[in-house]
């Protein structure tokens, strides 16, 4: 598969229905595109909170361009509200010698999808980590698209998953490593738990190798909470709902801890736990 | 303390305890052995409130209050207090971190640093490392390392009914020596009692038992005193088959 048809689906591609193509166009309004591009060289950490509140059916497309030997620390935090239903595409390219790690937390809303699609070129480092919830009977859904387009590139996805009260989560994690390109590192990484009875998950992680020598892993799991840890905590004083809650804030903070930056921590948490 | 009186359990559609009565009052304390799958563990299961078993028929009190509705935390916060045979790990939360939690969830009175400082004498008492606080919760920890956490909970908690299921298993000899000399003492206080789940009669050579009950296929077929346990040593439990 050429870079192009990898990173714009189109009908023939097994995950179509999962495409960026069909938000764009008739059905999808597109209200802007913007371009964060980080000079060579330099070290930036950035945050964007999204908070759509319209309601109507609306995409909106990033560009992330982060120069050569360039670094960014990217935050991503957004919460969808009863009827939002958006969708936001990243287009990210890493030059060579160059890091970026972005963060996605995403909670709630009808729709609230991000795309990913990254290139990543020569002694490139991505990481994408972060949180998907839904709680309100509506899909929260990170799609990343890895294309390792040079030698000794590390990528890693690393997305954690809640869903309860007919909420839906959906991890879908790609990487493809292209011919030539020795010393690849990738791995793609989901827990999704389901709180409830009525919560739903899907985790699809595809890796697509066409080089000798790299180094790739995948691990994804779906399920519920789980019964023995929740019967433990009871035993030691804690109600039933408080040790769920506890168990979900556990699973939250195997990524959260991962920031570096501890008020961002702090948001983070308060974002998902108010 | 505890008074159980014909209680009856399934789990599923199998009934694995048939008319069970026991009282074990203050000061005491009970040794229950019997073969595998004779229905130790799911006495203490059941007394601690596990949900996956049910009572079907048959009275338990603790305390003066009925015991059979009340969900497992409300019984561990009123003073009962289980050992677990395999402890489990939860990754992404530290031990000193998870014993606070479950501390305030107890309305516990004791502040973070004298809580800390409990702590610390307690990793020191069991020798589990420097680190222990930080680790997550019994996280890649070895099968002794996760007992006497459990022990160290215990001590943390100051519980009034201590269930031991199994506590033994899978120590070294040291360990069960360090582990049972604790629980001795702790027993020692005034108002504590215990029911003791075990295989082996070793811990009982420290921890001595005031009652001593064999349990075959669910029901209690031998009481009496330490006595017992000689009988055990000699010829097994086929004779209460």
């Amino acid at each position: 598969m050429a870079i192009e048809s990898f990173l714009k689906v189109d009908k023939a591609d097994p995950d179509w229905a999962y495409s960026p193509s069909q938000y764009f166009g008739k059905q999808f309004k597109m209200i802007d595109a913007n371009c964060l591009q980080i000079k060579e060289g330099t070290d930036d950490i950035m945050v964007l909170r999204l908070s759509p509140t319209e309601n109507d059916l609306l995409a909106k497309h990033l560009q992330i361009v982060g120069r050569e030997a360039s670094k960014l620390d990217l935050y991503i935090i957004c919460e969808g509200g009863e009827q939002t239903q958006q969708v936001f595409l990243y287009n990210v390219t890493c030059e060579p010698n160059s890091i970026l790690n972005i963060g996605i937390f995403v909670k709630n809303g009808k729709l609230n999808k991000h795309i990913f699609e990254c290139e990543a070129y020569e002694n490139s480092e991505i990481n994408i980590y972060g949180l998907a919830e839904n709680d309100m009977n509506g899909s929260s859904e990170i799609i990343a698209k890895v294309y390792h387009a040079g030698p000794n590139v590390i990528s890693q996805q690393l997305i954690n998953c809640s869903s309860s009260n007919k909420g839906r989560t959906v991890f879908q994690g790609y990487v493809k490593i292209d011919k030539d390109t020795n010393g690849s590192l990738t791995q793609v990484s989901n827990a999704s738990v389901i709180k409830d009875e009525t919560g739903q998950a899907f985790s699809i992680p595809q890796l697509m190798i066409e080089c000798g020598d790299v180094e790739a892993r995948h691990n994804c799991t779906v399920g519920q909470i789980d019964a023995e840890s929740l019967w433990y905590l009871q035993s030691r004083g804690i109600s039933l709902a408080d040790a769920k809650k506890l168990l979900a804030e556990i699973h939250q903070d195997r990524i959260i801890n991962l920031i570096p930056h501890t008020d961002i921590q702090d948001e983070i948490k308060d974002f998902f736990r108010d | 303390m505890l008074k159980i009186t014909n209680l009856h359990v399934n789990v599923e559609d199998s009934e694995i305890l048939s008319g069970i009565d026991l009282e074990i009052k203050e000061g005491e304390i009970h040794a229950v052995m019997g073969p595998n799958g004779a229905g130790k563990s799911s006495l203490a299961n059941v007394i601690a409130g596990n949900p996956d078993y049910t009572i079907t028929n048959g009275k338990m009190n603790f305390k003066r209050k009925i015991l059979n509705s009340l969900t497992p935390d409300v019984r561990s916060r009123m003073g009962i207090f289980m050992t677990f045979q395999d402890p489990p790990e939860i990754d992404g939360i530290s031990n000193l971190q998870l014993s606070r939690d479950i501390l305030k969830a107890r309305e516990d009175k004791r502040n973070s640093s004298d809580i800390i400082s409990d702590y610390k004498k307690l990793i020191q008492k069991f020798d589990l490392g420097s680190e222990w606080m930080k680790r997550d919760f019994n996280y890649g920890a070895s099968g002794g390392e996760k007992k006497k956490n459990e022990v160290l909970q215990m001590n943390l908690l100051d519980p009034t009914l201590l269930i031991l299921d199994e506590i033994d298993s899978g120590l070294d000899v040291d360990a069960v020596k360090t582990i049972s000399s604790d629980i001795k003492t702790f027993l020692s206080k005034k108002g504590k009692a215990a029911l003791i789940i075990t295989h082996q009669p070793t811990i009982l050579e420290t921890i001595k038992p005031t009652h001593v009950h064999i349990i075959v296929d669910g029901k209690i077929v031998k009481s009496g005193d330490k006595r017992i346990i000689k009988g055990i040593i000699e010829n097994g439990y086929r004779k209460f088959s």
